[in-house]
């Protein structure tokens, strides 16, 4: 007792406190453990379905009395002559929505800067309401908003400013600039929420040590503000990118019509669309585990670019 | 008298806040900008649900034709047909319990092992949070997740509710990631006290990570609420049934065509009263409110500085 | 054919609802679509009391019935008149249990399906029976399936052959058999559907071709630019999110050109030879280019056309902008709202065909009804199956109780006057009594004739009813072409042999004949084949907006030769190749050809 209690010179010390650190370690790991069996059970366990994806597998036929197929799902995915273009659209979409990322941030720090508080408070609500708001609602909404006869349309025309109708929904030109709208305005308060909690976290010392050196409004920002937010923003920013093939789907189905199908079918749609058809349970069990594997690849390796540039990874 | 106390107050009034704080001209222009800027954003998106909610209260049959301003004709059939569904008060009993102990499970799992994640002494650190973080990806399909849970006993069980979303790997990352941004300083000086890691969490981690831990339960609120999923696969009992999946089966039944013959759709059917839109946009009133009310309810956490000043206090 | 419209008005629908409730968070694979299992009321159903008071009470056997279609209204209404029928003649209480495909899946894998599973015998046959879900039904028939012994012998016989996964025993069989056309037409919902007050207007001009039908929409637009609510009015419209559904079917009136188990390729009525819908010029889709183009040429087409949802568009039909569509069902509320004021949408004879007659002598396979393993009550469930297919049960599930709903007089069935007026007035006083509520839930089709009375089974469809039941406009049109009721128009101009319908090609034939030529199986697609047609029906879609957006006569020329060379460049024509080689495999192996 005596020794290890020994003074602060004593090369003891250090052995106690790692011995203590190594204690604690273990009170840590134990208490993390039910999350790692939470985590096993429920996410790690279901995942015994990823075999269905090398067999021909149909539901009520038992695994032991289907065919092996290997890879075959795999390669009818790559071979399939409509996944480039499928790829692309989604590719595009996804880069589209990373590129508005920035905006619910700009959005949260507008929202931050607001000196009334019910005029905050009704701002952050009201902007969250889209969220709920269902994707075929929304198309209905758009319909009504957007055809030919629609408010738009009728209010454009009767003003005087536009001569004949625009057509939005069925603009193929246009359509990924639509669909990211789209996807903005119901997404933007939703995804300020975050930015919201980073801000207000901010110590509030630091504004009033600039306000102090005379800084304005927009250099509190540019110095406090949004250095304090980027690590949500780059985590945020990372974690969409890893998700870079998930594009969405129901905003596609229900705005999909004749006129922009060809850029509007986005992966996901397309192997819904193709289930309908073939029913073929194997097949799409192997694109939710190519998701899965290529989804994961994507975080490791932004993460190490991250660690590059940053100096800091996410995982 | 009475005019020029008033008038002298008014000018009290309009003097304070230049007192507390001068407004050069570059502030002005930015507040100006600022609040035109978001109350343009607050027409773009409370249209929408005001819409829904004249569409809602429109006769059903006349609001087909279109509704802007007002509604068209007036109803609230499909509010009555709705509210008198059977079984819909236990369901959304059901749902609120859902609701609020999904909501409580998920934000003290995810904090506390967000915690634990940050902390260097745990061996295999990043090992542990990558396994879980990796799980944010997973997805297996319906059948095998069916068998998993069916084999844990959660068929028919409230448990299937609550528990498979304890721990979701957003929610660590953004609260891991917001911890690691408080001041170590804090957590430093608790130790030297003496206190424990469990003390250190109740006491000084969680309150401080307020502002993140609201945003979370408002996002797992909103995700226990809207799900039917789980209800729809593996929960037959009645009185387990979700307000959710009901009306969900509500909606399906005014709008399937499936089941009737042409001959009945020709006629008698066609004398429908509600249809399946305006019934959507009763549905996603009567959904949405209670919901959407949750944020501003979480939002007094979302005041600055307040959490950090009684910590430091 | 009539089936065949409903269905995809189904699966139409079963894309749509799936998207309704906002975001769910933890949605899974994010492609269910979900519906129903039984209902918060259902379950709470005492047994229910027999009429009679000389039978004791029976312990009631639930049984419950996977469908797979969401939305049926079956459990809503556990007290109905039929479900009280049924509960005192089987002693059984029928819950359906709703599944999408990916429910099914669900329950297939683990095994954990009702007592009776409702699906498609030709898509899940081998997966039911190899994985030993179903069982047989040959050893129970003799004690409890009498009546189907005895009245679908032919299904019977045909299940055995092709839907036994090759074991030759009786596991499956289908609702809605009906080997003979009906004898009266009831109300004729599929075909042009016009606004009768604005073509009686210019006088009813004769139809023969979808030319003469161009005219007449212009005519009636110049004359109606707008609505009463000022409101733009479109000579034709349609809907997209039913495939190629409007360039296929409403020139069928005029082409009596058919598809069966594809859009791609179609016959005549009756014929065996098909041709490409895609790369044959005559085929239903260029008649409805040709049709659709020439409208958009005279800005007699809704701009709106090419992006608006089925839904969308029976919301402009409400408001009257529409002149004609395609079946009475699509045109919205229009209808109901003027029951009195004579205006409103009617099918008129047009063409060459009426939609009408055809027969099932297999019933409708993609409702095939099956035992499963896991039922405690075989038995019972065999009972049941047996009384949907006996007179009586078809009888009362679509008519009701004798003496309640329905009367003998003078040995003649016959409908009361309350049961017709609570038919017509519909809505749910109609739907509680559960009368004719889900025809998938019967298995005869309800011009089967009870030898009985010689009436058919369903009496709202027997001439009597018919007349009783005409409606204002109903009336105002049969009277304008000498007619008491609407099917009449048709019958007489079908026995001028003006028009032609579902089954005269039939005439003459023998009843045998006939069944023989009804119960040669479809053509199952291949995997291959099928995404091969998926992917063609997409191209044709999408090729169809430009084509029909062609401004001129060249630029719909043009169009038309590049998407036929793109159609060809898919496989349109090794499909059709294909396609009638299998044909007459199948009709060789049946002795046909």
């Amino acid at each position: 007792m005596d020794m290890t209690a020994a003074g602060k010179d004593s090369p003891n010390n250090k052995r106690f406190k790692s011995g203590h650190r190594k204690k604690d370690g273990y009170k840590l790991l134990l208490a993390a453990l039910p999350f790692l069996v939470i985590a096993f059970a429920f996410s790690y366990v279901p995942l015994f379905g990823w075999i269905y994806a090398f067999f021909d597998y149909h539901p009520g036929i038992p695994l032991s009395k289907s065919e092996f197929v290997g890879l075959a799902n795999f390669r009818d995915m790559f071979g399939d002559s409509r996944m480039g273009p499928v790829l692309v659209n989604t590719l595009a979409l996804s880069a589209l929505s990373i590129l508005t990322a920035p905006i619910p941030m700009l959005f949260a720090i507008l929202v931050s800067e607001v000196r009334s508080g019910w005029f905050k408070r009704l701002v952050q609500t009201v902007s969250t309401l889209p969220h709920y708001i269902s994707w075929i609602i929304v198309y209905a909404l758009a319909f009504s908003m957007f055809s030919t006869e629609g408010a738009v349309n009728t209010m454009l025309i009767k003003t005087g400013i536009g001569g004949s109708p625009v057509d939005v929904l069925g603009n193929y030109d246009r359509v990924w600039t639509v669909q990211t709208l789209l996807l903005l305005w119901k997404s933007v308060g939703w995804s300020a929420i975050i930015y919201l909690a980073a801000i207000v976290s901010i110590d509030s010392e630091q504004y009033d040590a600039a306000k102090v050196d005379g800084a304005g409004r927009r250099r509190t920002i540019w110095h406090i503000t949004l250095p304090s937010i980027m690590p949500t923003f780059i985590v945020l920013l990372l974690l969409s990118i890893s998700n870079l093939l998930s594009a969405g789907f129901e905003q596609y189905l229900v705005f999909s019509n004749v006129m922009v199908a060809d850029r509007i079918e986005v992966l996901d749609l397309y192997v819904y669309r193709l289930g309908l058809v073939t029913g073929d349970y194997s097949y799409s069990t192997a694109v939710g585990m190519f998701k899965s594997v290529i989804s994961i690849g994507l975080l490791f390796a932004v993460n190490l670019l991250s660690k590059k540039f940053r100096g800091q990874g996410i995982v | 008298m009475n005019t020029h106390t008033a008038s002298r107050k008014a000018a009290a009034a309009a003097q304070a806040p230049r007192r507390r704080r001068k407004i050069d001209g570059k502030d002005l222009t930015f507040n100006i900008i600022n609040y035109v800027v978001l109350s343009l954003l607050i027409v773009v998106t409370i249209y929408p649900f005001y819409y829904i909610f004249i569409y809602s209260i429109s006769d059903s049959i006349e609001a087909q034709k279109g509704v802007t301003i007002w509604p068209t004709g007036f109803s609230l059939e499909a509010y009555r047909t709705t509210a008198s569904l059977p079984g819909i008060i236990d369901a959304a009993v059901v749902t609120i319990s859902r609701t609020v102990i999904g909501t409580v499970i998920t934000v003290f799992c995810c904090a506390l092992f967000a915690y634990l994640i940050t902390k260097e002494e745990l061996p295999f650190r990043k090992a542990i949070y990558r396994f879980v973080l990796v799980t944010m990806y997973f997805n297996a399909g319906f059948i095998p997740w069916y068998l998993t849970m069916k084999t844990y006993g959660l068929q028919n069980n409230f448990l299937l509710y609550v528990l498979p979303s304890a721990l979701v790997g957003f929610n660590v990352i953004l609260i891991k990631t917001f911890i690691e941004q408080l001041p170590a300083s804090l957590e430093e000086s608790a130790k030297i006290d003496g206190a424990g890691y469990f003390r250190i969490f109740a006491s000084i981690i969680f309150p401080l990570s307020m502002p993140i831990i609201a945003t979370i339960a408002v996002f797992a609120a909103v995700g226990q609420w809207n799900t039917w999923f789980d209800n729809y696969f593996l929960v037959e009992n009645p009185k387990l049934q979700t307000l959710q999946l009901v009306l969900y089966n509500f909606l399906n039944q005014s709008s399937n065509l499936s089941n009737m013959t042409t001959e009945q759709l020709n006629r008698g059917d066609l004398v429908r009263t509600l249809t399946p839109q305006s019934i959507r946009m009763t549905i996603t009133m009567l959904v949405t409110l209670p919901i959407v009310l949750v944020y501003p309810l979480l939002q007094r956490y979302f005041v600055k500085g307040i959490m950090m000043g009684a910590v430091k206090g | 054919m009539r089936k065949k419209a409903t269905l995809k008005a189904g699966a139409a629908l079963l894309a749509t609802t799936s998207l309704l409730l906002s975001a769910c968070s933890g949605g899974g694979n994010g492609n269910a679509s979900p519906s129903a299992s039984g209902s918060a009321g259902a379950s709470s159903a005492a047994p229910t009391a027999t009429a009679s008071a000389s039978e004791a009470p029976k312990e009631l056997v639930t049984l419950r019935v996977l469908v797979m279609e969401p939305g049926t209204k079956w459990n809503k209404y556990p007290d109905s008149t039929v479900a009280k029928a049924i509960a005192e003649k089987v002693g059984v209480k029928i819950e359906y249990v709703e599944a999408d495909e990916n429910k099914f899946n669900v329950l297939l894998a683990s095994g954990d399906l009702p007592d009776i599973v409702r699906s498609d015998v030709n898509k899940y046959q081998k997966q039911l029976i190899e994985g030993g879900l179903v069982v047989p039904m040959d050893d129970m028939l003799a004690e409890h399936g009498k009546d189907i012994a005895a009245n679908i012998p032919t299904v019977v016989d045909y299940s055995k052959q092709n839907w036994s996964n090759g074991t030759g025993k009786l596991y499956f069989l289908p609702p809605q058999v009906q080997p003979k056309p009906g004898t009266s037409i009831k109300p004729i919902t599929i075909g042009p559907t016009i606004r009768w007050d604005w073509y009686k207007e210019i006088g009813a001009p004769e139809l023969n071709t979808m030319d003469d039908l161009l005219s007449a929409l212009e005519q009636i637009v110049a004359k109606h630019p707008t609505t009463e609510d000022g409101k733009k009015v479109y000579g034709v419209s349609m809907w997209q999110d039913w495939g190629l559904w409007p360039y296929l079917i409403p020139p069928l009136t005029f082409t009596m050109s058919t598809g069966t188990t594809s859009d791609l390729t179609a016959s005549q009525i009756g014929g065996h030879d098909f041709i490409s819908t895609l790369t044959d010029e005559s085929s239903n889709f260029w008649v409805a280019m040709d049709f659709y183009n020439k409208a958009f040429r005279k800005g007699l087409l809704d701009p709106d056309a090419l992006t608006m949802k089925n839904n969308d568009y029976m919301a402009k039909a409400t408001a009257g902008q529409i002149v004609v569509g395609p079946a009475t069902w699509a045109m919205g509320d229009f209808n109901a709202q003027h029951t009195n004021d004579g205006k409103g949408y009617i099918v008129v004879p047009a063409g060459k065909l009426a939609w009408t007659g055809g027969v099932n002598p297999l019933g409708w396979q993609d409702k095939s009804y099956a035992i499963s393993k896991s039922s405690k009550n075989p038995e019972k469930a065999l009972d049941f199956l047996n009384y949907i297919y006996s007179y009586e049960g078809a009888r009362t599930m679509y008519n009701g109780a004798e003496g309640k709903e329905w009367n003998v007089a003078d040995g003649k069935p016959t409908l009361t006057d309350e049961t017709l007026a609570l038919k017509a007035a519909g809505g749910i006083p109609f739907e509680s009594t559960g009368l004719s509520l889900d025809r998938n839930i019967i298995g005869l089709g309800g011009d089967v004739v009870d030898p009985n009375d010689n009436q058919p089974v369903d009496l709202f469809g027997a001439e009597e009813a018919l007349k009783k039941a005409v409606t204002p406009l109903e009336k105002d049109f049969s009277d304008h072409y000498g007619a008491s009721y609407s099917g009449e128009v048709f019958q007489k101009q079908i026995d001028a042999g003006k028009l032609k319908t579902f089954t005269t090609w039939m005439d003459g034939l023998s009843d045998d004949e006939i069944l023989k030529q009804n119960t040669v199986p479809g053509v199952t697609l291949s995997d291959d084949y099928k995404k091969k047609e998926a992917a063609l029906k997409e191209l044709a879609a999408r090729q169809a907006a430009k084509i029909v957006l062609a401004k001129d006569e060249s630029a719909f020329a043009k169009a038309k030769s590049e998407a036929i060379d793109a159609f060809k460049k898919a496989g349109a024509d090794d499909f059709t190749k294909y396609y009638n080689e299998e044909v007459v495999k199948l009709r060789t192996a049946h002795g046909l050809q």
